[in-house]
């Protein structure tokens, strides 16, 4: 809403300038957006009077004009503009003056007023219209002012303005001229005048002059006002009227248009005028529109719209005229040459408007805006007799019998009650009853004092017919602390008994995962959670090819599950219109770009929420874990910067879940699309090495996947170098995590250590020799470490050398040699037979 | 011999002695004078055996030149091998010594992103206030996100919020082009899932993502995070919630902040405020952060609509109720002084890492 100082002074007297009066307003709860000021370049501007007016000696285009500025005090200029006559009153513009003008390349451009030679005469200044002051587009002629404007003063004081834009989220009735007035009135104390208007009728309707007006559902209508207006002639507005409407950001079209658009600011009443002629009847139906119909309105983008009964239309005895409180017709338009006319003053129901406005038109009307935020019946009347008034006095209209008001059900307006210790218990500070009752007296709010009999010392408070937003208790404290002022209100403690605070344990484990990973040299990333389906794609899903298509199924269904993903029904954009099903792409994509900005030490992850379609619920959003490097990493030199591998991958997972507590997991091979072939992993609960790889995986038991990207995947997200990703099941690792730690008490007795070199074929899993030696030796193993991984000669092709460091330690006495030996032959006894490895020499 | 010659010599040899030990170089050279001076075939133990041939007399004379002079000489030896000794160190020493200036190596720590290090100070906050973290869907019932909030379908309070449609979740698209589930706008939704769940007292705070379907600029991003506090009580109160946003940004930004509440609206408060902070780099004069009326805007807040607590089934005659919310990114923004915020989600390792 555009407010226009300068109009706003008709309603209420402002003292305060624009900037304070949008403070005062800001505080209360009307938040102003800009200020705009109408006239602020124009210091060196002043209103003249036209004297003389004679040819250019050397130029037939041009003439000469002299202008006085006040006594005594006159200028001759230069102009090509051919609109002045002597007596004018208009803009003169001195040397200084900042004026907009066009340049040779059609641009618009301010330029510094200079005196200038033209054709031999010496123009001081510049008479100017309103292109070149800033205040329209009409470059055609001079800015001639009205004839009553004081000459010898600034443009400025003259007809300069403040215009407060106020940005609107509560409080319709401040889409009204009169609901501001009264919101400053409340604010500065001062009176707001309501233009109330009461037309005489100049005659009674003829029976030739049918006004009938009919509402078919009181739910969707309200209550409709029509008045008949005849011997209209058609012609501009004035020009305080046209001022008023621009200061609004509306275009002056006649007067008739100009007088509804004029009520409609002032009174926040959406008004329309019919001509009575075309209406088929002399009858007004408001009424659901009929499957079918259709109505060629007013609109630029869609004149032609196709009806359906969800829509409300204001009929005559025929067919629709006008899509009710959204936009007129083109049939029933007022035109140039309309006499009869009828007004129309009605209230519709909000939600009932909203809808047929989203459903028809690409932006909301100035009318359908204010209907849908509710406007109060009881306007329709008085502005619809104020518009008549100025009709009368600016159109030469002539009222025609008295407005037929069809009004079934009138308003009923809240009677509220109010303690006055709801200020205390609502804001924790007690107001006495002078302030109350001085805020209520501001904003006009009827009320009955407290009676301690009657009302138990409550307020009676009426709530007032325009401000459709006080119903209860609630809303009356708010009016009276922010009218007050909010600064009253004292800041406190809290002084109830706190309830015992719940720890939420699954983001306490999403925060030590944060902090295990940012320790481990990764940085943290928040990624978007919606993505598209092309862009999901780019990650492959297991394919049944490969050998273990059911594990990369399952690992899958942790990860990135195969389905169909939520889906926006009004995306931004292609590449967002679906909430992921996976965070693997994001991370990927977000890996790539950083690629370009580092060569090492890109290693990124999130914690983050996928979005799983369930059938009739919410999808599940669960949460995940996806890190993900390239492929170096800093070094232990300067210069020098480390191959990421596998192993290093591993590690950073590994005291990842010792930290989260998980135990008894473990890394079965993987062939997955997405994953090198020979370096990738499901990670698994319940791992039991001894078994071989025969006990099969349980879904249940995927915590998620670790292993080197393949490399046309890396291609896809235009990665070029190997990469690595750990990915897992939050959600399920949190099951298993734990935070319970036993103590065991320090050891005792001396440990023995020894390395063992075995050889095992090239292909057996190390932690089959790691658990045989832990079975064979328990429970004297205290601790296999492993110590080097070796194949070349001498080790034959086909094999490898493991080497562990095994620690025997008893708890209760310090080993002999002979327990060791024993300890020792056991192990190797075991790994040989169990493995097929033979004890390196 | 006589005792006044052996003195003579005792004295010469100290003389020499000594002068050679100054001259030594190394440890290995004080050690062959320690051989060939005070060794056991040493010049002083060739003239010791001398005093054998004096006089009773003279011997004591004598006696106690050649004390004086072997304590002499070896405590010279100690004092210069100790000399050697440090001298040798600091040879060693200065053979180790590094540039200091030269860069540290290897240790690679990564970061927390901002956004998640500004929600675990606002966490721990109002932990000491006994408020507790709970969190909810994103993808959430049209009816949570706005209509229990007395945002009821067709409100034009949901204009305020330009909101995200889901398509193929819930009934999906109905006869009315309307939807019942919804990328949620804010975290409020979660004040109704909790409210439906606990009795009062209540603290708690919500932190989440929100979505918005709008233009993203430097000052406007269409997903961001939120947080959410929420208190119901039978005495809790608006002054108490000013309390509660005072302590909270002078944690944040300093003991001078200043908390000032503006009339706002919000459809699920009444009354209703916005929440500004005295401004942190100018401290309320004015400047270009605060955009010179010395005060920032922060949040929103108020205590719970009636109505809104009647829809959970609270009794808004027995129970009070207040709500704030916030961005973290503004918070971020404020506090690292960064000025567009789409670099929380741009994930540039180079801005990641400036935290």
């Amino acid at each position: 809403m555009r407010v226009s100082l300068k109009w706003l002074k008709d309603y209420v007297d402002v003292a305060l300038s624009a900037e304070e009066l949008a403070q005062r307003l800001t505080m209360a709860g009307i938040e102003v957006e800009a200020i705009e000021h109408v006239g602020g370049a124009w210091d060196k501007v002043w209103v003249a009077r036209v004297q003389r007016i004679e040819r250019h000696p050397n130029a037939d285009r041009l003439l000469l004009v002299t202008a006085e500025y006040g006594a005594g005090r006159t200028i001759r200029v230069v102009t090509g503009a051919t609109n002045l006559k002597v007596g004018d009153i208009v803009p003169l513009g001195l040397a200084g003056t900042r004026y907009r003008t066009v340049d040779r390349s059609g641009n618009v451009v301010e330029r510094v007023l200079q005196p200038t030679d033209v054709r031999g005469v010496v123009s001081e200044g510049m008479v100017m219209s309103g292109f070149e002051l800033g205040l329209s587009d009409d470059h055609a002629g001079i800015l001639v002012l009205p004839p009553d404007t004081p000459v010898g003063v600034p443009l400025a004081q003259a007809i300069g303005d403040s215009i407060i834009q106020l940005d609107l989220k509560g409080r319709p009735d401040c889409l009204a001229m009169i609901g501001v007035a009264r919101e400053v009135a409340a604010l500065t104390e001062q009176q707001v005048r309501v233009p109330m208007a009461e037309p005489r009728p100049a005659r009674a309707r003829r029976p030739d002059e049918p006004l009938v007006i009919e509402i078919e559902d009181p739910d969707l209508c309200r209550r409709y006002t029509g008045v008949l207006l005849k011997n209209v002639k058609i012609g501009p507005s004035p020009a305080w009227m046209q001022e008023r409407l621009q200061a609004a950001g509306m275009r002056p079209i006649n007067n008739v248009v100009d007088i509804t658009n004029f009520v409609m600011l002032e009174w926040g009443q959406p008004l329309h005028a019919f001509d009575y002629e075309t209406l088929r009847g002399g009858k007004i139906v408001v009424r659901p529109a009929r499957e079918g119909e259709t109505l060629l309105t007013l609109a630029e983008d869609r004149p032609e719209i196709r009806l359906s009964p969800a829509q409300l239309v204001i009929a005559d005895a025929e067919r629709p005229v006008a899509l009710a409180g959204v936009i007129g017709g083109a049939e029933t338009e007022v035109r140039p040459t309309t006499s009869a006319i009828l007004l129309e003053s009605a209230n519709f129901k909000p939600a009932s408007i909203r809808r047929t406005a989203r459903a028809l038109l690409p932006r909301p009307t100035e009318a359908s805006r204010r209907f849908e935020r509710g406007i109060p019946p009881e306007h329709t009347l008085p502005a619809a007799l104020r518009a008549a008034q100025l009709m009368i006095d600016l159109a030469g209209a002539e009222l025609i019998g008295e407005p037929v008001d069809n009004y079934p059900r009138p308003d009923q307006r809240p009677v509220i009650r109010l303690s006055p210790r709801e200020f205390e218990r609502l804001l924790g500070v007690a107001y006495d009853a002078a302030t109350i009752e001085r805020v209520f007296d501001r904003l006009g709010f009827m009320y009955e004092k407290p009676d301690p009999v009657a009302t138990q010392g409550d307020y009676i408070v009426h709530a007032p017919v325009w401000r459709l937003d006080i119903e209860r208790p609630a809303d009356l404290v708010e009016e009276v602390a922010r009218i007050d002022g909010y600064d009253r209100i004292p800041a406190a403690m809290m002084r109830g008994e706190p309830p015992v605070p719940v720890p939420n344990e699954p983001m306490r484990w999403e925060d030590t995962a944060r902090d295990v990973l940012a320790a481990a040299g990764f940085t943290e990333v928040q990624t978007y959670t919606l993505s598209s389906e092309a862009r999901l794609a780019r990650f492959p899903h297991a394919d049944g090819q490969h050998a273990s298509a059911s594990l990369a199924a399952l690992v899958d269904d942790r990860i990135a599950p195969p389905v169909e993903p939520v889906r926006l029904a009004n995306p931004a954009s292609q590449d967002e219109d679906v909430m992921r099903t996976s965070a693997v792409p994001s991370l990927l994509e977000t890996l790539s770009k950083n690629l370009r900005y580092a060569d090492r030490d890109v290693h990124l992850f999130e914690v983050s929420r996928i979005f799983i379609p369930r059938p009739s619920d919410l999808p599940e959003e669960r949460r995940v874990l996806t890190a993900v490097t390239g492929a170096f990493r800093t070094g232990p030199d300067w210069s020098a910067r480390l191959e990421n591998d596998f192993y290093y991958v591993k590690g950073v997972l590994e005291t990842l879940l010792e930290r989260l507590g998980i135990r008894g997991h473990g890394y079965v091979p993987l062939q997955h699309p997405g994953f090198h072939p020979y370096r990738a992993a499901a990670v698994v609960l319940n791992h039991r090495p001894e078994a071989a790889g025969k006990k099969p995986v349980l879904p249940e038991e995927v915590l998620g996947v670790i292993g080197e990207v393949d490399q046309e995947t890396a291609v896809a997200f235009d990665i070029g170098q190997r990469c690595y990703m750990i990915a897992l099941d939050f959600d399920r690792v949190i099951q298993h995590a734990t935070r319970e730690r036993r103590y065991r008490p320090l050891p005792q007795f001396p440990a023995v250590i020894e390395d063992f070199s075995f050889i095992v074929s090239a292909d057996l899993p190390a932690e089959r020799v790691v658990a045989s030696i832990q079975r064979a030796g328990a429970p004297l193993v205290e601790a296999v470490t492993l110590l080097d991984v070796y194949t070349g000669p001498p080790i034959p092709e086909g094999a490898k050398s493991l080497t562990y460091t095994v620690t025997y330690r008893a708890q209760d006495h310090t080993l002999t040699n002979e327990e060791v030996a024993a300890v020792r032959a056991r192990i190797i006894q075991a790994v040989e037979r169990q493995t097929g490895a033979k004890l390196r020499g | 011999m006589v005792a006044t010659s052996l003195i003579d010599e005792l004295n010469a040899l100290e003389r020499a002695a000594l002068a050679e030990l100054a001259g030594l170089p190394n440890e290995a050279a004080l050690e062959q004078w320690r051989i060939r001076v005070l060794g056991r075939r040493g010049t002083l133990s060739e003239l010791l055996r001398g005093l054998g041939a004096l006089s009773a007399e003279e011997r004591p004379a004598a006696g106690a030149a050649a004390n004086r002079v072997k304590a002499t000489l070896e405590a010279a030896y100690n004092e210069r091998l100790k000399a050697l000794r440090a001298q040798a160190r600091a040879q060693e020493l200065l053979a180790q010594r590094v540039d200091v200036t030269l860069p540290g190596k290897g240790l690679h720590l990564g970061r927390l992103h901002p956004i998640t290090q500004i929600r675990r100070d606002i966490e721990q906050i109002m932990l000491r206030l006994g408020f507790s973290v709970v969190e909810g869907p994103e993808v959430e019932w049209d009816l949570f996100n706005f209509t229990l909030l007395n945002i009821p379908p067709d409100h034009p309070a949901r204009d305020i919020q330009d909101t995200f449609y889901v398509a193929n979740v819930g009934k999906g698209a109905r006869e009315s082009g309307d939807y019942d589930v919804v990328l949620r706008t804010h975290t409020s939704p979660v004040q109704i899932r909790v409210m439906q769940q606990q009795r009062p007292p209540i603290r708690v705070i919500v932190p989440g993502r929100v979505y918005r379907n709008e233009a993203t600029d430097a000052s406007h991003e269409s997903k961001f995070a939120q947080v959410e506090g929420l208190a119901v009580d039978e005495s809790t109160n608006m002054a108490e919630l000013r309390g509660v946003l005072t302590y909270m940004i002078r944690s944040l930004f300093g003991p001078e902040r200043q908390i000032r509440f503006r009339c706002g609206y919000f459809p699920f408060v009444e009354p209703g405020a916005e929440f500004d902070m005295s401004c942190h780099v100018c401290g309320g004069g004015g400047c270009r952060v605060c955009g010179g009326d010395g005060w920032i805007e922060i949040g929103g807040c108020g205590m719970v609509h009636p109505q809104v607590l009647e829809n959970v089934g609270i009794d808004p005659g027995r129970y009070t109720g207040w709500a704030f919310g916030f961005g973290f990114e503004r918070m971020a923004m404020l506090r690292y002084g960064i000025d567009d915020i789409r670099l929380f989600y741009g994930n540039d390792i180079r801005f990641l890492s400036q935290f």
